[in-house]
């Protein structure tokens, strides 16, 4: 690897070793929060908790998609391919954390409603961001070349990006501006210690986000260097 | 002719992913000079003249073309404008006819009196009287012949052209190299790839080989015979990058 | 070159091919047929009791979705064989030229496509279409110009990889979803004959969909086109 590369393989790890610990008591404390702290909610009971769950991971498969916009002009900017792979893992983890919401929410809707899935604005939204950067890796995987892949990435994840806004507008018209229904539900907002365990949840999140992506970022340079070294000495390696 | 060279590429590299084809290439060409490029299959000759042409960007190192370089994005329609380019593809719409290809490049490059442009053309590529069928039916000397009508359509100084004779009959090759010689006799820098060492060694002023990802030959044509060159060649090519 | 100039003679180039070969017309006009045909046996509207005014919104932009899709890939496919892609790239014109050619000219087939399509869709309902046709015009303009836009960035995107006929329904649809829903709403308040006051929001929100990406791929394609 060269010096460079080292030194950032570096300052990820410490990034790394700082970061799990944090996110290790953050989380502790959140489960608990979320488990033992919180009252049930009035109307839902305890199938509401999800909510400690499934709304921070859609402000993390959020903040994942600005990461790929933000990465993606970077690399079409100075064409370094360090930026692609920041890109693709913020992909990867938005993806991820979409997942989790469009499963979360499904869990936290048949009790509640009755039905598994509902075509409400958020869901529908968050199904549609997930198809959109699914297809964004499926790209990645047909291109012909890393470079190709790189650059084509990068013109898709500005154009997700830029479409984001306009799909959740279009969406919300499409459903008529029925209210969340967790804003709706008793005094959720304003019930103090939900407030603070969400918020808790949030910033757990969010630091699990930067971790995943701290990890995510150095398997894929690491994954770089593999390639090099196999290129330079073909027969060594499986 | 001037000093400074017409075309300066200057410690070259590319690479496909980890794979790299060029490594510290450097290559000065002088306005009205014609270089035969040679080297084996893989050894990046194409991926030169792509560099060259400005579709490919190299990893490092950069391309002037007198003095402005290849990179500048600002300078890119001027610079294209004196770039000819031909490649192992003809680029050309089959489905259209000979002179509607050809007018359809002499408009996007500007060329004043297209019409006209391209009935010169025509007459200069001994395709007259077929320029109204489909690409499609024509031949593939006859592609090749229309392809390199297209890369000179806009009358560009210098000539990038990747393996031209390939494919030609022995007519067809004497026919370009008759056309190639008749423009570089009228001051157009020619670099052309071949695998013919005989054909390129007749049409050029100056030979190179490229071998382990730069040029590892470079000398003029005079005096060089083509036993010389086949042995240097055989030599060279053996080399592993 | 200016690139007003570069566009048109792109576009008049697509134009002319297609006139002599038809086959992007062709294919999708009849798959757009077909898309009618299926719809009619898969939903049976006429035993459901359903008219024009409630499921011709859909029915609508779904072939228009579908059969666009088949015109978008080979606006490209025809510019990857023999490399004219490079080509395209070699000419001295701002990259913007070639998509704002490009966009054009598919803009211009899927009205192409579209022009005899509604009155047929119309007719499998024995809808008369004459009252709603200025508000249904519109609405299908703009809306196919915002899609087109899209397709376009989106067929030049994908022309290069592998599998890329499937690579471009896979990028396009989910994108596409404001356009469709606004399309869809707008045409279906526009066919249940209210005046243009009532969908006037979701064409001018479309609009802005379709400015939105024209300038994106403006702003982009140099990248896209790039080797």
């Amino acid at each position: 690897m060269g010096a460079k590369a080292n030194r950032l393989d570096e300052a990820l790890q410490v990034a790394e070793t700082a970061l799990l610990p944090l996110v290790a008591v953050l989380m502790t404390a959140s489960l608990f929060c979320v488990f033992r702290v919180v009252p049930d909610e009035v109307t839902m009971g305890a199938v509401q908790r999800i909510f400690y769950f499934h709304v921070p991971s859609a402000w993390v498969a959020f903040l994942g998609f600005f990461v790929v916009f933000a990465a993606s002009i970077l690399y079409l900017a100075t064409r370094r391919l360090l930026w692609d792979t920041v890109a693709h893992a913020a992909a990867e983890l938005g993806v991820l954390f979409c997942a989790i919401v469009l499963v979360t929410g499904p869990i936290w809707a048949r009790p509640v409603w009755g039905t598994w899935w509902t075509w409400e604005a958020r869901l529908t939204t968050t199904l549609v961001l997930e198809l959109v950067f699914v297809a964004y890796l499926v790209l990645r995987t047909q291109a012909e070349s890393r470079l190709q892949a790189a650059r084509l990435a990068a013109v898709m994840g500005i154009v997700g990006f830029l479409d984001v806004p306009l799909i959740y507008f279009s969406v919300k018209i499409w459903r008529g501006h029925h209210p969340i229904v967790f804003k709706s539900s008793g005094g959720e907002g304003l019930e103090p210690v939900m407030l603070k365990t969400f918020m808790l949840c949030m910033l757990t999140f969010t630091v699990l986000f930067l971790l995943l992506l701290a990890l995510r970022i150095r398997v894929g340079l690491l994954d770089e260097s593999l390639a090099e070294l196999r290129e330079r000495e073909p027969s060594a390696g499986a | 002719m001037s000093r400074r060279p017409l075309l300066s590429a200057q410690d070259l590299e590319f690479g496909f992913g980890p794979r790299r084809v060029l490594k510290r290439l450097s290559l000065d060409l002088r306005q009205g000079e014609a270089l035969a490029l040679f080297g084996p299959n893989g050894s990046g000759k194409t991926t030169l003249l792509r560099v060259l042409a400005t579709l490919l960007r190299p990893s490092g190192g950069e391309v002037f073309l007198e003095g402005v370089p290849l990179s500048r994005k600002s300078d890119r329609p001027r610079v294209l404008r004196r770039i000819g380019f031909l490649s192992h593809q003809t680029m050309l719409y089959e489905r259209l006819t000979g002179r509607e290809n050809l007018l359809f490049y002499a408009r996007m490059y500007g060329v004043a009196q297209p019409d006209l442009r391209c009935t010169e053309l025509f007459e200069a590529v001994e395709l007259n009287g077929r320029e109204d069928d489909p690409v499609a039916e024509y031949s593939r000397g006859m592609q090749q012949r229309l392809a390199l009508a297209r890369a000179l359509v806009h009358d560009p100084e210098l000539l990038l052209l990747d393996e031209p004779f390939s494919g030609l009959d022995p007519r067809a090759t004497r026919h370009l190299g008759t056309l190639l010689a008749d423009l570089a006799g009228r001051g157009k820098t020619i670099l052309f790839t071949s695998h013919d060492l005989e054909t390129g060694l007749g049409a050029a002023h100056r030979i190179a080989i490229l071998s382990g990802g730069s040029l590892a030959y470079d000398a003029p044509r005079e005096g060089l015979s083509l036993e010389v060159l086949t042995r240097t060649y055989s030599a060279l090519a053996g080399r592993v990058a | 070159m200016v690139p007003r100039s570069a566009a048109l003679t792109i576009c008049a180039k697509d134009l002319r091919q297609e006139l002599r070969t038809r086959e992007s017309f062709t294919s999708a006009f009849f798959f757009a047929l077909l898309v009618q045909v299926v719809f009619s046996f898969a939903f049976d509207f006429q035993s459901l009791g359903l008219g024009f005014e409630e499921v011709g919104a859909g029915v609508v932009w779904i072939t228009l979705t579908f059969s666009s899709i088949l015109s978008l890939q080979n606006s490209f496919l025809i510019e990857r064989e023999k490399n004219c892609l490079a080509a395209l790239a070699l000419c001295p014109c701002d990259p913007s030229a070639v998509f704002l050619g490009k966009l054009l000219a598919n803009f211009l087939f899927v009205l192409a496509v579209q022009a005899p399509i509604l009155p047929i869709s119309a007719l499998f309902f024995g809808y008369d279409l004459s009252g709603v046709l200025p508000g249904l015009c519109l609405v299908v303009t703009v809306n196919a110009a915002g899609f087109s836009a899209l397709g376009t960035l989106f067929s030049a995107v994908s022309v290069r990889t592998r599998r890329s006929e499937l690579l471009l329904p896979l990028l396009l649809l989910p994108a596409a979803t404001p356009v469709v829903i606004w399309g869809v709403k707008a045409t279906r308040l526009c066919l249940a004959g209210r005046a243009l006051g009532a969908y006037g929001t979701l064409v001018a929100l479309s609009a802005c969909f379709g400015a939105v990406f024209i300038v994106a791929g403006i702003l982009l394609f140099d990248y896209v086109l790039e080797e």
